[in-house]
């Protein structure tokens, strides 16, 4: 049984005078283990908020690096940690926050091979990640090991957070059976997001996730809660267990991890394996076809915001979203290069004109972001 | 008398509306309305390439899953409120 130092008696004092906590209650968050999938906007406030209020062990899963875009709203990090680690800087504030709680590190990507090992160490899993691969593996890992997955998702100015606990009420299969195709739902680097967003968010997540340790209040079981920051709205839509459902359900047909990437139909970093390499053009070589070539005509499938924020000159702006149905804009026989961001749009782009029929379309790999690191590094990369 | 419809995510970035009315007297003719007034764009993201209703999209008739009723099938009235709510994956 855990007991608590004078210092901690007084840094938990908050919660000891709480009925609804008490000494057993904090005593039981001292026991308590969770991992956080993610530390991005989600798993920031979320990861300090369980480590502000005592829980005894924090695993935290990420492999990436802090870049200057997460700072509008990833506040465990700051401006001179850009290049580093996100789990050490993680590490290091959470323990500076509180060092009577420990944190454990896994550098690497949460997959089928790993995540059952990792997360079997421990009572719940908080799924903060920014993909549809990892929150099938976040639920199918909580519905394997029986353990409640504290679910919350954000998309510009709208959250989504329930708990998914298959004991007691639906998984996120139960939702959500199928994911969306590939790009049909932007994330938060191509459709942006609101700073703020996350951190009501991360925190509704750190809430639920503290009532399951103390077993007070009404866990998110079976509910979904949809906030509107735009109009400031809070709804809640009761979710239903799917008897049909293929993990959780009463027939189940999965009994172990599988390959999520191939179930969202993603092919992570070949973006361009479906277009043959006549179809894709380098930035050093758009950079002197546009001088030679005066008729090679370019479309730019990003949104208006990113065209603002910058741009190629004589560019036509079709968002990708649009270009279905603004086909006859464009001439079938012209030379086309098309670009976004990082050319996983434009790749989409490219493979829609192909199908419709299009001669000569390329895409320019890596996107405006690769222009400005091989051509023009006056242009912005955001 | 016409049915209230809260549009989620990007339904409602596409519809640049998140509420609005629209006449209907079930699920399937509800969301062929939506698909006019909002266009191509919005009927790509509705439907997938065999015309059904696409099952990221989450469709609550008055709070309750139209999966667990009679699908595209279920029937809606005057001052029903009907939910479209797609799956988003940001962290």
């Amino acid at each position: 049984m855990q007991t608590f130092s004078k210092d901690e008696i007084k840094r938990y004092s908050r919660h000891l005078i709480l009925p609804e906590v008490g000494i057993s209650g904090q005593r039981k968050l001292k026991d308590a283990s969770v991992l956080c999938i993610g530390i991005g906007g989600l798993g920031s406030p979320l990861s300090m908020y369980l480590a502000a209020a005592g829980v005894g062990r924090i695993g935290l899963v990420d492999f990436d690096l802090v870049d200057y875009s997460n700072l509008q709203r990833q506040i465990l990090y700051s401006t001179v940690d850009v290049g580093k680690l996100k789990l050490e800087v993680a590490a290091e504030r959470l323990r500076a926050l509180n060092p009577e709680v420990e944190i454990v590190q896994y550098n690497e990507t949460f997959n089928s091979r790993n995540a059952l090992k990792i997360s079997s160490d421990y009572d719940i899993i908080a799924d903060g990640t920014d993909n549809f691969p990892t929150r099938y593996l976040a639920n199918d890992v909580s519905v394997l090991l029986g353990i409640p997955n504290v679910y919350t998702s954000i998309f510009r100015f709208e959250g989504q957070a329930t708990v998914f606990h298959s004991k007691e009420g639906p998984c996120y299969r139960c939702l959500y059976p199928e994911p969306p195709p590939p790009g049909m739902v932007p994330n938060c680097a191509e459709g942006g997001v609101l700073g703020i967003l996350p951190g009501i968010m991360g925190t509704i997540q750190a809430s639920e996730v503290i009532k399951l340790i103390l077993g007070v209040g009404k866990p998110l079981i079976g509910r979904l809660l949809l906030l509107n920051a735009l109009d400031m709205s809070v709804r809640e839509i009761h979710t239903y267990k799917d008897p049909e459902c293929p993990i959780c359900g009463e027939r189940p047909t999965i009994h172990e991890l599988t390959d999520y990437e191939k179930f969202c139909g993603v092919n992570v970093g070949s973006y361009n394996n479906e277009l043959e390499s006549d179809w894709i053009i380098q930035p050093e070589e758009l950079a002197s076809e546009i001088i030679k070539n005066p008729k090679l005509s370019l479309i730019d499938v990003r949104n208006p915001p990113e065209w603002e924020i910058c741009n190629l000159p004589n560019v036509h702006l079709i968002p990708e979203q649009e270009l279905p149905s603004r086909l006859n804009e464009l001439d079938k026989n012209d030379d086309i290069v098309v670009y976004c961001k990082s050319g996983v749009r434009s790749s989409r782009a490219v493979m829609m004109l192909k199908v419709a029929g299009f001669k000569r379309v390329r895409n320019l790999n890596g996107g405006i972001q690769a222009w400005s690191e091989k051509v023009d590094q006056s242009i912005p990369k955001y | 008398m016409s049915i209230k419809i809260l549009l989620y995510g990007n339904l409602a970035s596409i519809a640049g509306i998140s509420s609005t009315n629209i006449d209907a007297n079930t699920v399937s003719q509800l969301l062929d309305a939506l698909a006019i007034r909002y266009g191509e764009v919005f009927r790509e993201k509705l439907y997938d390439s065999n015309g059904k209703p696409r099952r990221f999209i989450n469709i609550y008739v008055n709070g309750k899953d139209y999966r667990f009723l009679k699908k595209s099938d279920t029937e809606i009235f005057p001052n029903d409120e009907v939910s479209l709510i797609p799956a988003v994956s940001g962290g």
